[in-house]
């Protein structure tokens, strides 16, 4: 994609003030062409416009991060929830030992001291889109000119009768990591010798296609240290999974006997019941499998917010013009990452970032007069099977037809040679460390 | 009045199960605060950890003149030692070797 700020990247302030002038009024007439019917003026009114990011992950972060380093002019508030960013990305690892949780855990400071980002800790609890106020959870609200959604997902509890929030903490799904997470590896720790571990993915679309996949490999690889005779059983709400034919020639490889998949057809659709004091796992055919320790991951949609701001559609995911990120429901609010139906990109930290950039652009072509470019899009998502076995896929997207579309794509291919692999691995950690300071660095 | 006469004879009661329940909370509450205090210790750097260096990432800001980070940091120095150890049977001229972790701390954190 073509970096977001080369206009606003100029450090001459009186030249920029001037820029910024023309711009705002050249964006403007550029807007009333591009949106058509939903015709809006940028806020030029008050001193400073006001963006306003609600979800400090992935997307989140990167927005306020770019609209705040490349347009000064542009006041950034971030809420978000938590103090510190724990990554979803590489929280398999930790359950393997090959991370710390430390380590995936950042937090927010140099937003606000290098790119002067105001940061509010708290839950944004309603968004008053006639008023254009975001309502926090202690019952002040903060005001906006544009509004960046990013609350990643929430999960349907209805699906599995019997897992509850609460359940969750027997079951730990570990899909918003931090406390999940470290709840789910002090239960495979654990775990008696040659026990059961039961895995429940959901329904797609969900954050991450192939991250049950890896926690299964990652899990084995702690088995395969700790608990060498413990069984991993994945009982699938779906007949196939992401990257299916690479997982399994890694798992025979690598952990041979240790992990049975249960496809959907064979156990009546997956897993339909919990009972989490006796730990028994029920699927749609009635079979009952007691486990020693489990991870039921439910279906998901957009994060609360999204929904209750009605910017979503019937199966509970975040409607976007996917050229700027921009809501199809209200043109002052853009919405990135996972809550976002975003055509063919999957949900990923990799796609979140890279969607954060269009809408930063966006945004700041609407309050700044910044130059709008075609949307272009990436995602890598690297699955770490053991430690010499990672593999990836990814593409190119663009918007095209009304639509965010694949350009072309890649993806490992079974029987590579090992040394393909471990180069992967590489690449993968190095990604991390780009991400996480991308994000927030 | 009925209910002034229920009224002593139930007090004593709603107070005895409210302090059963109290009774049967508090371990619950106390549980889960030790939980959360635990996690709270996870969240920070542990005084031991230990990662992969190599001679990869050679650009990378986890270096030392002993080498870069290439995995980690972990809390499992096993796991740490099996990685080199697997790193070095593709590449033995890496010199890929698990060490503490104090002295390469990742940008990110
Ligand atoms: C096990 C696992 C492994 C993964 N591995 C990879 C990988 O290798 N590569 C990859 O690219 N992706 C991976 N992912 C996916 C990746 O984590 C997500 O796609 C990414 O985090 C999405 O970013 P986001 O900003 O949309 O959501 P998040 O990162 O979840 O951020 C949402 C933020 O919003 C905050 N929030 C929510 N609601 C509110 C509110 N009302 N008020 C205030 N704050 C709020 C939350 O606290 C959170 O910080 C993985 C996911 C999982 C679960």
């Amino acid at each position: 994609m073509r970096k977001c700020s080369d206009k606003a990247d100029k450090t001459d302030k009186a030249r920029r003030e001037a820029y910024l002038t023309s711009a705002t009024r050249r964006s403007a007439s550029r807007m009333i062409l591009a949106a058509g019917a939903s015709v809006f003026a940028p806020a030029i009114a008050q001193a400073r416009p006001r963006l306003v990011v609600v979800g400090g992950g992935a997307a989140g972060a990167t927005v306020a991060k770019y609209v705040a380093k490349d347009s000064p002019k542009i006041q950034v508030t971030l809420v978000e929830d938590s103090k510190a960013y724990t990554s979803c990305f590489f929280s398999n690892l930790y359950l393997a030992g090959l991370r710390t949780l430390a380590s995936l855990t950042h937090r927010y400071d140099a937003l606000a001291e290098r790119y002067g980002v105001t940061l509010v800790t708290s839950r944004a609890s309603a968004i008053d889109r006639d008023r254009k106020l975001v309502r926090l959870a202690d019952g002040s609200a903060v005001a906006y000119d544009r509004l960046a959604l990013s609350p990643g997902v929430s999960f349907d509890y209805d699906a599995v009768r019997g897992y509850t929030p609460s359940a969750a903490e027997q079951m730990p799904h570990a899909y918003q990591a931090g406390f999940q997470t470290f709840l789910l590896r002090r239960q495979i720790a654990a775990m008696r010798p040659g026990g059961v571990f039961v895995l429940a993915p959901p329904t797609s679309p969900y954050r991450c296609p192939p991250g049950p996949y890896e926690r299964a490999s990652m899990i084995a690889k702690y088995f395969k240290r700790r608990n060498p005779t413990a069984k991993i059983i994945i009982l699938d709400a779906k007949d196939s999974f992401a990257k299916q034919p690479l997982f399994e020639e890694g798992w025979a490889a690598s952990y041979p006997g240790m992990i049975e998949w249960r496809p959907a057809s064979f156990s009546g659709g997956g897993l339909k019941e919990v009972d989490v004091k006796e730990m028994l796992l029920i699927d749609g055919e009635g079979e009952r499998i007691r486990a020693d320790a489990a991870s039921v991951i439910p279906p998901q949609r957009a994060g609360d917010i999204a929904l209750s701001a009605d910017l979503t559609d019937s199966d509970g995911w975040a409607v976007v013009d996917g050229s700027q990120m921009r809501s199809r429901l209200d043109p002052n609010i853009f919405i990135v990452g996972d809550a976002a139906r975003a055509g063919a990109m999957p949900k990923s930290g990799f796609a979140a970032n890279s969607q954060a950039r269009v809408a930063a652009l966006a945004i700041r072509a609407d309050l700044d007069g910044a130059t709008l470019f075609p949307a272009r899009f990436r995602n890598t998502c690297w699955s770490f099977i053991d430690n010499q076995n990672v593999v990836k896929v990814g593409a190119n997207y663009a918007f095209r037809d009304g639509d965010i579309r694949v350009v072309d794509r890649f993806v490992s291919k079974v029987g590579e040679p090992p040394s393909v692999r471990f180069d992967n691995t590489l690449e993968a950690n190095a990604w991390y460390g780009a991400i996480a300071s991308d994000m927030l660095g | 009045m009925g209910s002034l006469t229920k009224g002593p004879s139930l007090a004593p009661r709603a107070c005895c199960a409210a302090l059963a329940l109290a009774s049967f909370l508090a371990p619950v509450a106390r549980a889960q605060e030790a939980l959360h205090d635990l996690y709270a210790q996870e969240l920070k750097p542990k005084p031991q950890e230990w990662v992969v260096i190599g001679h990869h990432f050679r650009h990378s800001d986890n270096c030392t003149s002993d080498g870069c980070v290439v995995m980690g940091p972990m809390d499992d120095r096993e796991a740490c030692e099996e990685w080199a150890r697997d790193y070095n049977r593709h590449d033995p001229y890496d010199h890929t070797r698990c060490v503490e972790a104090k002295d390469y701390r990742t940008k990110a954190e």
